[in-house]
């Protein structure tokens, strides 16, 4: 009897810790997107877009991989390479109601997209404010490639130093 | 066994509150454990009290935890356009676009490379000394402010600042630890009832106070001393790391200092005096290697560009 409580007991364990790893590779793009390098730079060639809630498998790092940048593999596993951990999170990011999000907002390793200040509490606000998002608007509008940025450091002798903490 | 589940629920999440107890007001560690043994072992109004204890501990750490890059996102945007209702946009293209590309630059450094929507760049139409670091990355910079730098290695300096105010997240150290609560309560609920318009309103109303903390204290009372010291060493971190002459921070608060007017009401009130931070700020640059000088023509290169951008400001 005893034995097979201590049985149980590792397998419960075990089992635990299986399902600690799992989570702990698991990884939500947080922001709207994010490029996937072929290095753990700024400067590395982009292999990849991410967007919002894609999930990713973090995989072994090396050694000598730099703070701040994780290897990955993408959704599905069509896409590898390096992500800037600012761009991820560890939570559970749900879906937006009528989906099959089934984690409920009080969790507290689930958060809730499209959830709290959303769209829906700024169309609120600018209304009962009478704010004008015109050019906030115009401020989002502004584009500047990736590529663009690297050429307007490189040119002026400067350096990316993404994520350097 | 419900009593008893609902006891042992608030326990953990007692302990799960013993880092920031002092965010609950009006309990203490020793009273919530007498409420907690009580409620367990049945006693009405101890229930009553969990009930009470449950939904402040939940509305604490969702708040801090339920504000994820998507939710600052809409607080910077309106935060951004409450300063853009008291100064007008200088929507000189050439000037936005050239510090759009400066900054993006900037930010790859700094501690949070990246934000919901990235960082974003504007100058404002005003000789007050100004400048904003909106949440997520909304950037205002006041032609006044820009014109004390004279060179794109002092408008860096700027930019650095502010990126500093963002990615250490100041502004939304700005916010009450009462309005987190009552902003996490809100945010549970509609995240429940998301189709019921009172609860849409009553969360717009928490969205409202948030934006009131930082805004009041961005535009009106400032950060504290301390925070400006933080976004300044974080400036010179960022400059060293791309490879601008961090000594620029200091022409900066230079030139400032001869520009700012006693009395106004932008840097002079909402910021230390720039002999101050020139204090530290020459200090931490001292603790640095020199930077190789850039070749004659990364020199020029930087020379044009500002010229482009910035001649006319």
């Amino acid at each position: 009897m005893k034995k097979v409580t201590a049985v149980a007991a590792l397998g419960l364990l075990l089992a635990v810790g299986t399902a600690f790893a799992a989570d702990q590779k698991q990884m939500t793009v947080t922001v709207k997107e994010t490029q996937v390098r072929s290095t753990p730079s700024y400067l590395g060639k982009i292999v990849g877009i991410l967007s919002y809630l894609d999930k990713v498998t973090v995989l072994d790092q090396p050694g000598n991989a730099p703070t701040g940048w994780l290897k990955i593999s993408g959704p599905a596993g069509k896409i590898q390479g390096w992500v800037n951990i600012a761009a991820l999170t560890t939570k559970d990011i749900a879906l937006k109601s009528g989906t099959t999000a089934t984690q409920t907002a009080s969790s507290g390793d689930v958060a809730l997209a499209g959830k709290g200040f959303n769209a829906d509490v700024e169309a609120q606000y600018k209304q009962d404010q009478n704010l004008d998002y015109t050019w906030v608007d115009r401020m989002e509008s502004y584009q500047v490639s990736p590529q663009s940025v690297s050429l307007f450091l490189s040119q002026g002798g400067l350096t990316e130093q993404g994520g350097a903490q | 066994m419900k009593t008893l589940s609902r006891g042992l629920l608030t326990a953990i999440l007692v302990i799960a509150l013993a880092g920031c107890s002092s965010l609950v007001s009006g309990f203490s560690p020793g009273n919530i454990m007498d409420t907690v043994i009580g409620a367990a072992q049945g006693n009405p109004s101890d229930l009553d009290t969990v009930n009470q204890l449950q939904q402040t501990v939940s509305a604490v750490s969702s708040a801090a935890e339920q504000i994820t890059p998507e939710q600052e996102y809409y607080i910077g945007r309106a935060v951004a356009a409450t300063v853009l209702s008291t100064y007008r946009p200088y929507p000189d293209r050439k000037a936005n676009d050239y510090l759009n590309e400066l900054g993006r630059g900037l930010a790859l450094a700094s501690v949070l490379p990246e934000t919901f929507s990235g960082y974003h760049f504007l100058v404002l139409d005003t000789d007050d000394i100004n400048a904003f670091g909106a949440p997520s990355g909304f950037i205002l910079v006041s032609r006044g402010l820009l014109r004390c730098a004279t060179n794109e290695d002092e408008v860096a300096a700027i930019l650095a600042h502010e990126i500093g105010h963002v990615s250490l997240k100041h502004g939304l150290s700005a916010i009450s630890t009462a309005r987190w609560t009552e902003a996490g309560t809100q945010i549970v609920k509609f995240a429940a009832q998301n189709s019921d318009s009172q609860v849409l309103r009553d969360l717009t109303s928490s969205f409202g106070g948030v934006i009131g903390d930082i805004a009041k204290t961005m535009i009106t009372s400032g950060y504290s001393q301390d925070l400006e010291k933080q976004a300044d060493l974080e400036a010179v971190r960022i400059l060293y790391a791309v490879g601008y002459d961090p000594q620029a921070l200091v022409r900066v608060l230079s030139a400032m200092k001869t520009k700012l007017k006693p009395g106004g009401k932008d840097f002079a009130k909402t910021h230390p005096d720039p002999m101050v931070r020139i204090q530290y700020v020459s200090a931490a640059i001292k603790e640095l290697a020199p930077l190789a000088e850039p070749t004659r023509a990364q020199r020029a290169e930087r020379s044009a560009r500002y010229q482009v951008g910035l001649s006319n400001i």
